[in-house]
């Protein structure tokens, strides 16, 4: 019976609520949680694509405190929001300005400086000046406790910018202990980086320059008597970044975005002269087709959209199987828009497509649908987005 | 009521309701909860208002979760192919595996509907703003889950 059928419900939810026990070190997680998030909010969230994928896909970060990059931007150049930035993180220490002509494509000039006190939570930020728009980047990283067995952090670097530079900076913070940084190749390379002590600065900054096609696979940190104390891996594989040249002229997609494979399975899309997305695939899906790399995932489509995630607000773009000749977007509020694909040149095994979003639309909300059609116009896929935040209903303040 | 006892009242059933609507870290859905509410302390000073808020994003957070990111089938989802993981291990030890396994398998709204309705013990009215949908959806939701339920463990409702 329905009653009888409650009561099983009710009595077997109790029981199994019991499994789910909570954490003693819940709170200092919640409030070191709230810190970086309060971090986020302090500028817009609009961080260049390319710098992103920069920051997230370059180097296994490993964060003081575990968290994941954690990163408040701004990038444009109107109104000048990298001085309020600036403004919010006054520096500790010196700033630390870095002026390379040969940093094509991605700035020529990076500054970084500290901000904040182990009280208030120590952060770590960058700004780049991009020379071919005049505009300019600019994060603030947080710093968690360092761990015990850890002695370097890796915050950012321009060794994801593609093509290959002529060459390559990977920068971040080191403990006192560090008396020497390192990038290395596994066939015996090796490039000795810089430790910045100078300036009053809480903690030194490591940077290392490499060139732009070096096939480097780690950094490495060692103390005064060569022992090692940390190596940070590198997981772009490196024949990505080592290749100058995409292969053939790429593919051009509506919305003034397009695609271009270097090496193997090097992806990137570019749109009005920068990059607008990686999919390099880590070093694990070195030499493996596109398609195959998405089979691995279970994903029917990789998919940059929207704003924070495509070149601009405005646009989507991505790859989806060969078997897949339409995309179809709907978003929450009932709009929805297509596009055609087309098969890319490569022998990768998937087709691209890309279009612009209905004004105003955000395919991040929760409630939006990816589908996959086949040629003769049946679905083949369906996929709900997740949502940042429920957007239709936020708890009401009272 | 401050924020910590707010936290120390509610952090575990938070916890409980991640995992009862199918987190595979409830931990970190409650975490990123109260996060969100302590960012939000100053607009939610009522206490009612700060539950009802940090229950919605239990369960819009848990929602994103289960859905993970971006496309994750090629074809419409076939149960009989889902692998429960650790949370299956645990439910076929229990009393209830069956009917907890069953629910498990319910659409994700009429799952939601009946935890928030059997477990927490909420209105018609506080699940719709937990879920973020009417009060009639939310009947429809309960009453179609719990009719799959039924359907699932053979039962003459």
């Amino acid at each position: 019976m329905n009653h009888d059928l409650e009561g099983r419900l009710r009595e077997a939810l109790d029981e199994r609520a019991q499994v789910f026990e909570a954490s003693p070190q819940a709170w200092p997680r919640v409030q070191a949680r709230a810190r970086r998030a309060r971090l986020r909010r302090w500028t817009a969230l609009t961080l260049l694509p390319a710098l992103a994928t920069a920051c997230v896909v370059a180097l296994v970060v490993v964060m003081p405190g575990g968290g994941g990059p954690d990163i408040s931007a701004s990038t444009t150049k109107a109104d000048d929001p990298i001085a309020e930035l600036s403004a919010e993180n006054p520096p500790v220490g010196e700033i630390l300005s870095i002026s390379r002509p040969d940093f094509v494509g991605v700035g020529s000039t990076v500054r970084i400086w500290f901000s904040g006190s182990t009280r208030d939570h120590e952060r770590l930020c960058t700004e780049l000046r991009d020379t071919p728009t005049g505009g300019r980047t600019a994060f603030c990283q947080p710093m968690d406790p360092w761990k015990e067995k850890q002695f370097a952090w890796y915050a950012g670097g321009t060794d994801t910018a593609m093509p290959a530079p002529q060459e390559r900076l990977a920068y971040g913070a080191a403990r006192p202990e560090v008396a020497a940084v390192t990038a290395t190749t596994d066939d015996g390379q090796s490039f000795p980086g810089t430790l910045h002590r100078e300036g009053g600065r809480p903690w030194p900054i490591w940077t290392v320059l490499f060139p732009g096609d070096a096939p480097v696979t780690a950094i490495v940190f060692t103390d005064e008597a060569g022992q090692v104390l940390q190596r940070l891996p590198r997981t772009i594989p490196w024949d990505c970044d080592g290749d100058r040249t995409p292969v053939g002229t790429g593919i051009r997609l509506p919305g003034g975005v397009s695609a271009h494979l270097h090496a193997e399975n090097c992806l990137v899309f570019w749109h009005r002269g920068k990059q607008a997305g990686t999919d390099f695939g880590g070093v694990a899906a070195r030499g493996e087709p596109l398609s195959v790399r998405m089979a691995k995932q279970k994903k029917p489509a990789v998919i940059w959209g929207g704003p924070g995630q495509s070149a601009t607000g405005g646009l989507w773009y991505g790859y989806t199987g060969k078997e897949t000749h339409k995309v179809e977007l709907r978003l929450n509020d009932g709009r929805q828009t297509s596009a055609q694909t087309v098969a890319d040149p490569w022998g990768q095994g998937v087709r691209f497509f890309g279009g612009k979003i209905p004004k105003g639309g955000d395919p991040n909300l929760d409630g939006a649908v990816y589908l996959g059609y086949d040629a003769a116009g049946g679905e083949l896929w369906r996929e709900v987005v997740p949502g940042r935040e429920h957007p239709s209903r936020p708890p009401t303040p009272r | 009521m401050s924020l910590t006892e707010l936290f120390a009242a509610h952090y575990q059933p938070m916890v409980r309701l991640a995992g009862l609507l199918g987190a595979d870290d409830p931990e970190d859905i409650a975490q990123e909860a109260f996060a969100r509410l302590h960012a939000r302390r100053g607009r939610l000073r009522e206490h009612g208002a700060a539950v009802s808020y940090v229950r919605s994003t239990v369960c819009n957070l848990t929602r994103n979760r289960l859905r993970h990111l971006k496309l994750v089938r090629q074809r419409p989802l076939d149960h009989s192919g889902v692998v429960f993981g650790g949370e299956h291990a645990v439910i076929t030890a229990e009393k209830h595996g069956e009917l907890l396994a069953a629910l498990n398998r319910l659409p994700r709204r009429q799952r939601e509907a009946l935890v928030l309705r059997y477990w927490l013990d909420l209105s018609e009215q506080e699940i719709a703003d937990t879920m973020g949908v009417s009060a009639g959806s939310v009947k429809t939701h309960a009453s179609r889950g719990l009719a799959a339920l039924g359907r699932s463990l053979k039962e003459e409702l």
